[in-house]
């Protein structure tokens, strides 16, 4: 089987790989870019074409983790963990087209607001949204598969537990808020009231946040927990990527918040830093492909 | 002997089994009986225990690297077999 997608997934692959390259290739580069980067146009291109290449890699292990674990939860889709694992998987779809449908629509909204600046307002209020959207519904999809997991083992958060959790939120949720709310720029990144940021982008990120470390934290004593020594065992490394995945995706997020900080750095510091994230969140897929193997065979064998 | 079809031996033998499959030995039992025995796991009598038990060695191998753990699985279905015999 290789790293082989169904063709249903490849097809999909390429339609989305094919739409983003489009839209980043094509159109000429506007002066404006090339002014603040300080490249020439084809200098432009050709980064944008190792983001293409990066980004079509990345998109690639989500891709085929997805594929492994969706392949897994159908052979055990009748029991009681099959169930959960189930939730856990269509969580894992919505994170997985998260980065390429985010990455189309920001490329496509972008083209339009080249050519038409009175709806670059729109543009990044819609891009901001959507950013949120997936990886929200994703975590809580996933959530909901976790608390579902814990549940069968008769596990759930221990008192402790629950406070460093909460107190962790606490002072992420206040470094957020004050970076958001000291942000220089903060009308030309966002193009809201402070209040409409906090109330409809901020709360939903803490939350999104709280429920991906929960999600996180569960899975983790499920694998724990769980009895069956060779199941366990090869529940290891799915346990290990989704909560890789989770903790990166989330590491991700706060960074991409804080964009408007780096703007002083290069842009290829700026590319480095995205693109080692996304590499680490890559991880996390292959992780879940890897740990999804495992428990696919013993449902073959 | 007593080969009359047995639902409890089915149970037992998952009982065994959840210890190294957990949520899967339910599963992993059922495929074992219907794949290589072609019967349905209700029909389970003890005389297939045997063969059962060499199929699940098999399969054991193929998943786990662990020679002992193989070893101390198989060891607990020949007692189960062995039990269920007397």
């Amino acid at each position: 089987m290789g790293l082989k997608l169904r063709p249903k997934l490849l097809y999909s692959y390429i339609a989305l790989l094919a739409l983003y390259a489009g839209f980043r290739l094509l159109p000429a580069p506007s002066p404006a870019t090339l002014l603040l980067y300080h490249v020439s146009s084809t200098e432009l291109r050709f980064i944008e074409l190792t983001i293409i290449l990066l980004s079509a890699g990345i998109w690639y292990a989500g891709f085929y983790g997805y594929d492994r674990l969706d392949t897994y939860t159908k052979y055990i889709k009748n029991d009681k963990d099959g169930q959960q694992v189930a939730w856990l998987t269509k969580g894992i779809f919505v994170l997985v087209m998260w980065l390429p449908v985010s990455s189309v629509i920001s490329s496509v909204l972008q083209y339009i607001a080249m050519r038409h600046l009175g709806l670059l307002t729109a543009v990044t209020i819609i891009d901001n949204y959507i950013s949120l959207l997936f990886p929200l519904v994703g975590f809580a999809l996933i959530g909901v598969g976790a608390r579902g997991l814990s549940t069968l083992v008769k596990r759930r958060f221990t008192y402790p537990a629950a406070n460093i959790l909460v107190i962790i939120l606490i002072y992420i949720g206040l470094i957020y808020y004050h970076l958001v709310a000291s942000t220089y720029h903060r009308s030309s990144i966002y193009h809201m009231s402070v209040w409409l940021i906090l109330v409809t982008l901020v709360a939903p990120y803490m939350y999104m946040w709280y429920i991906g470390l929960t999600a996180a934290y569960e899975i983790y004593h499920y694998q724990k927990k769980v009895a069956g020594i060779v199941y366990r065992s090869s529940w290891n490394l799915l346990a290990l990527g989704l909560g890789w995945l989770i903790v990166t995706s989330i590491g991700l997020q706060y960074l991409t918040t804080l964009s408007a900080r780096l703007t002083k750095l290069s842009i290829y510091w700026i590319l480095a830093i995205v693109y080692t994230l996304l590499i680490v969140l890559s991880i996390g897929f292959v992780l879940i492909a890897l740990g999804a193997k495992k428990l696919q065979k013993i449902e073959e064998v | 002997m007593n080969t009359s079809t047995n639902s409890s031996l089915y149970d037992e033998l998952v009982n065994v089994t959840h210890q190294y499959f957990g949520p899967a030995a339910n599963r992993f039992v059922t495929r074992q009986i219907s794949n290589h025995l072609s019967k349905d796991p209700e029909l389970l009598k003890k005389k297939d225990l045997k063969a059962l038990i060499d199929w699940i060695s098999v399969a054991m191998a193929l998943l786990v690297e662990d020679e002992k753990l193989v070893n101390k699985y198989i060891a607990d279905l020949k007692e189960l077999a062995d039990g269920s015999s007397k």
